[in-house]
């Protein structure tokens, strides 16, 4: 049960959010500029923002960039520019999560969750453990074999699980599928097929809200596979 | 079109047959309506046809022809037995007086010598011919061959007292048994004489002998040829008759007879005419004699005449020989046609259309031979009992064409008018075909020059007037001489189909050149198509080239002519000067330098032309920047580089317009894709919640997916359509970097394998077991292969095998994608790649049709080719990339994005 703001000019949009949210028992504040969310953020305890970019009055931007002078809270831009240059931008002013529209609303549900999640719990893992790993809100405990993605068990294969390991043990390094192919088979890859790719897209289907654009194991196109260092 | 050709060549070909029939038919005409006779000067050939039609064969052009001819034959075979013949039989030993002989024939020139010969040894000699040997020798030789005529006798004085040589009467034979008088001795009575005598000591002998050979010169009587020797001495060269056989007195030389040279070649010339003619009379006296020989000709003739000798009777009915005139002339009054000729008492009688002065002509060939109180009768037997002669022979081909000639001749008119009227045909046929383009201009033979087609007009035309000769020939000597035509022996069959091939010649050509004059009337290229015309246009458009470059021609041909003319008036200059060294050397020096300044001034036009050629070649590869220096250049060349200058800058302001349009354009459209998008959300958002509202009615549930679905389709469009604006407004920023294709494409397959098997497609992966770099955008990569596995899934037949094929040609990585398309490909390969293309034209099928263009685009954007290739229901994309290196990554930095 958290209070979520979602701003956005499109008032049927801002409705269909509170359907899709309402079902996972979230409180919906709505606001419909820049200006109208600052002031609900000052009035109510809101736990995380959806907001627009574009919107009269006060824009998504400026909105966020003030808002972040005052608050921490997890904020997703939910957007209908989707150029790499409007996501980093976003990302870069204080944003911790970027959707373009039109957006899949289970999608736009999962990383609510997600990002409510990080911004509660955060840091209240179990750092004692050496064979943990984490990465954002994936966790690998090598001792019990067990993967969480912001705390929701995923169920892996053997392979797949070797995989993500490797990955994970080697943040920010780029694995090509010969040498992921070598270290889990332990043996020559000789004409590289296309086993390990389709390993690491089931990997991503179970661990990513969205495996196109995945968040953690990332593609690296021609070259290989990663999960990049989290800062 | 292939049928109406054939029938045209069937109507042609039937033309050239009838053309040919025709000339048959002529054949059968003209080689059956000559016959050949044999007359007194050789074989004759006379024809039946085509005069004499419905007529009786004795009121026929050959009959008469044949007539006259006999008439001919027998006077002059009568003239010939006075000739040759003693009592009526041939006398090989009768005696030829041949000066006689040459005063009866008129030929002497009055030669005071004669000799005799028997005729048999003439007509020997003339068999062998006449023949000369020259003598050569001196002077004095010459002079004195036949003896010394140096006698007063033989000159006089003239009125200026100088000797004149005036004929040999006295000469001192030489090796004469009569020995010479004591000329020396001798008394002169005469007194001239004594004065001539007197005159001719004060002459050399040369003289003398020079007035001798000056008389023989004027004298006339034979090609005496004169000579000087490289001494001085005088020769001379004299034709001598070589005597083949003894005289009568058995002396075999002429010499022998002779005492001078006038006399001798007098004598010499009968002699030859003696021998000539009488061996000439002795052949046709053979042919003749034989031929009218009573029983053996139609022709009855008498001519019977009063001599010195008595009277002479030649007749070829034995028994007339002894009758009086009168009754021989009631004997021939009774032929058909006769001709009885009296001259003495003026008697002409006859039925034909021989004329007295006709026989007259006959008679004076030998005129000699027939005195005044000659009587002629000559008369044909109408019966032609006598088989093998000219008339019998005549009279049956006559009587077996004439009657066949009207059908011969109706049939040939009819053959021409059919072929008339197919040429008529074709022609209109002809002229229709160039009417509706079928064909004209086509056929190439109408394409050639009209003069040259003039120029095969007039040698087919020679060629007609050629074979109209031989058919002639043919025909003239057809059946009387054994004809011959490239050695071959001429059999009937032969004549015939040589007229054939006459006939099919004559109508081949005609059409040949008939049918493309009616094609170039037609298609009015008559005169177009001639070498005249195309001279014209050429002289025409040269002209207006020269008119239309003015300045060219004044700046370049004017200055160049100027240069000319100062060139040849120095040489000219310089050839007529050659005397004097100062001005050769300095008019030499004037044109070196001359010379030398219009080379420079070449060599440096031409290299700045080059010069701004390059700067052009610069801006065209698209450095648009770049300015030719203008500094280092003259007059038009400068100009030019200025032009082109600006042209450069032009191109860069175009540029700079167009980028500025491009990004304009794919603002807007990214802008309009904002605006789309927000509604668009909504939609999808609401459609997922009617989808979740458990709707239980079976149309509202399948209106909603049909939502669901176009809404996620306007989607992916909007998202294509934006990224396609990127790419071609060049604002997109490429990252380059080195990647393997191989492991792309590895990953792509990976990415895809669900979405394939659900299509039940087979991908056979070769040549991913090698790395294969390339240096380019890695998520750009991944866009194009992305885009190619979405469209093989959405077009692929399900249940086929598709092939991924990596391969490394020639410094380039080759990747090639094949698919069976499951529908009928209708656009040609070439636009799928276009904007909005789809493989069907209905566009029912999901996407934007954006897809290849994206990947084309993409795969252009980072130095790579993209090809679409369509082979029935093979589909095929092909891109390739240079291999990576190094110094490709060092040429890839440099390359504008």
């Amino acid at each position: 049960m958290s209070n979520i703001l979602v701003c956005d000019d499109d008032r049927e949009i801002v409705d269909a959010i509170e359907i899709y949210l309402g079902q996972d028992d979230h409180h919906i504040y709505k606001a419909y500029d820049g200006e109208q969310a600052i002031e609900v953020l000052k009035k109510e305890d809101i736990h995380l923002l959806i907001m627009d970019i574009m919107m009269p009055k006060l824009d998504g931007i400026r909105a966020t960039l003030k808002i972040r002078e005052s608050s921490s809270i997890p904020i997703i831009i939910l957007s209908a520019k989707s150029e790499d240059t409007d996501k980093i931008l976003g990302l870069n002013i204080g944003a911790d999560d970027y959707i373009t529209k039109p957006f899949n609303p289970l999608e736009l549900a999962a990383r609510v969750k997600s990002n409510l999640r990080r911004y509660t719990s955060l840091g209240s893992l179990n750092p004692e453990s050496k064979a943990l790993y984490q990465v954002g809100g994936l966790v690998i405990n090598d001792d019990t074999r067990q993967v969480t993605v912001d705390g929701e068990p995923v169920k892996l294969t053997p392979i797949e699980y070797s995989i993500l390991l490797l990955l994970v043990k080697n943040q920010g390094r780029v694995f090509s599928i010969d040498q992921i192919y070598e270290s889990i088979w332990n043996e020559d890859a000789i004409g590289a097929d296309n086993t390990v790719a389709v390993h690491i897209r089931h990997i991503r289907e179970k661990i990513e809200i969205n495996p196109r654009e995945p968040r953690y194991l990332k593609v690296v196109w021609g070259v290989g596979y990663k999960i990049d260092k989290q800062a | 079109m292939k049928k109406p050709i054939w029938k045209r060549l069937g109507a042609l070909l039937l033309q050239h047959l009838l053309a040919a029939c025709i000339l048959v038919a002529v054949a059968g005409l003209l080689l059956n309506s000559y016959i050949a006779v044999d007359t007194i000067d050789g074989v004759q050939v006379y024809r039946i046809f085509p005069m004499d039609r419905k007529q009786e064969f004795e009121e026929s052009e050959i009959y008469h022809a044949l007539f006259r001819n006999a008439v001919s034959d027998i006077t002059q075979l009568v003239a010939i037995k006075g000739q040759l013949e003693t009592e009526g039989v041939l006398d090989p030993a009768k005696n030829i007086d041949v000066t006689e002989y040459a005063r009866q024939t008129g030929t002497d020139r009055g030669c005071r010598l004669s000799v005799v010969y028997e005729l048999d040894n003439i007509v020997k000699w003339g068999k062998y011919g006449v023949e000369y040997s020259n003598r050569i020798m001196s002077m004095s030789e010459f002079v004195n061959y036949f003896g010394n005529c140096f006698y007063p006798e033989n000159f006089e004085l003239d009125e200026f007292g100088l000797l004149a040589f005036t004929g040999f009467n006295r000469v001192d034979r030489l090796g004469s048994e009569e020995a010479p008088p004591e000329e020396g001795e001798e008394i002169l009575e005469d007194a001239s004489l004594i004065q001539i005598a007197e005159k001719m000591k004060e002459y050399t002998e040369t003289q003398l002998e020079d007035l001798v050979f000056s008389y023989i010169i004027t004298q006339n009587v034979a090609d005496f040829d004169m000579s000087r020797e490289d001494d001085g001495r005088l020769i001379v060269s004299i034709p001598m008759l070589n005597c083949r056989y003894a005289t009568v007195d058995g002396k075999k030389q002429l010499t022998y007879y002779a005492d001078n040279w006038v006399d001798y070649m007098l004598l010499q010339e009968n002699v030859a005419v003696a021998v000539e003619s009488l061996t000439r009379d002795y052949q046709r006296y053979q042919v003749c004699n034989t031929a009218y020989r009573e029983g053996n000709s139609n022709v009855k003739f008498m001519v019977r005449m009063m001599t010195d000798d008595g009277i002479l009777t030649y007749t070829n009915v034995k028994q007339l020989k002894d009758l009086e005139d009168n009754e021989v002339t009631e004997f021939f009054g009774e032929f058909r046609r006769y001709l009885i000729y009296y001259p003495d008492s003026l008697v002409y009688m006859g039925n034909t259309v021989l004329d007295e002065t006709e026989i007259d002509d006959y008679i004076s060939i030998y005129g000699y031979a027939y005195p005044d109180t000659t009587h002629i009768w000559i008369g044909i037997d109408a019966g032609y009992s006598v088989e093998g002669d000219a008339f019998y022979s005549a009279n049956a081909l006559y009587q077996k064409i004439v009657p066949n000639v009207d059908r011969i001749l109706g049939m040939i008119v009819v053959l021409a008018l059919v072929w008339l009227g197919l040429v008529i045909c074709l022609t209109v046929s002809t002229a229709e075909a160039v009417e509706t383009g079928a064909g004209a201009g086509g056929k190439r033979f109408d394409r050639i020059w009209t003069e040259v087609m003039a120029l095969l007009g007039a040698a087919l035309v020679y060629g007609g007037v050629l074979g109209h000769r031989l058919m002639m020939d043919i025909a003239g000597t057809a059946g009387v001489i054994p004809t011959q035509l490239l050695g071959i022996q001429m059999t009937v069959l032969w004549q015939y189909g040589v007229f054939a091939l006459y006939g099919f010649y004559l109508s081949a050509a005609f059409s040949l050149l008939w049918y493309s004059l009616v094609r170039r009337v037609r298609a009015e290229n008559l005169w177009k198509g001639s070498f005249l015309y195309f001279i014209c246009q050429w002289l025409g458009r040269s002209v207006r080239f020269i008119l239309r470059h003015k300045n060219s021609a004044v700046s370049t041909l004017l200055p160049y002519n100027v240069f000319l003319f100062f060139n040849l008036a120095g040489i000219v200059s310089v050839y007529e000067l050659w005397e004097s060294q100062f001005w050769v050397l300095s008019l030499m020096g004037c044109l070196v330098v001359l010379d030398g300044l219009v080379g420079v001034l070449l060599f440096r036009r031409s290299a700045e032309q080059i010069e701004i050629m390059e700067g052009i070649n610069r801006i065209r590869k698209g450095e648009e920047e770049f300015k030719i220096d203008t500094e280092s250049l003259h007059g038009s060349s400068r100009e030019m580089a200025d032009a082109v200058n600006n042209i450069g800058e032009g191109i860069r302001e175009a540029v700079k317009t167009s980028m500025k349009d491009e990004k304009l354009k794919s603002d807007l459209i990214t802008n309009v894709s904002h605006d789309i998008k927000t509604p668009l959300t909504s939609i999808i958002n609401y459609v997922d919640l009617l989808k979740r509202q458990k709707i239980e009615q079976e149309p509202a549930r399948g209106y909603i997916a049909i939502l669901d679905s176009k809404a996620q389709r306007l989607k992916q469009l909007t998202d294509d359509l934006v990224e396609a604006s990127k790419i071609s407004s060049g604002s997109l920023v490429l990252e380059l970097e080195k990647l393997n294709v191989a492991e792309l494409l590895n990953q792509g397959l990976g990415e895809f394998s669900e979405k394939l098997e659900e299509c039940r497609l087979q991908v056979v992966f070769e040549g991913g077991d090698l790395p294969a770099y390339i240096y380019a955008d890695s998520r750009r990569m991944w866009r194009v292969v992305e885009n190619l596995f979405n469209n093989i899934c959405k077009y692929a037949l399900e249940g086929t095998r598709v092939y991924v094929d990596i391969a490394g040609q020639e410094g380039r990585i080759v990747v090639s994608v094949k698919n069976i398309s499951r529908q009928q490909m209708s656009v040609r390969p070439e636009e799928l790649a276009e904007r909005f293309i789809r493989g069907d034209s209905s566009r029912t099928t999901e996407g934007s049709g954006l897809g290849l263009s994206i990947a084309k685009s993409l795969v252009q954007v980072q130095g790579g080719t993209f090809e679409i290739l369509l082979d029935g229901d093979l589909f095929k994309v092909v891109f390739s990339f240079p291999e990576y290196t190094e110094t490709v990554e060092e040429t890839e930095k440099r390359l504008p994005v």
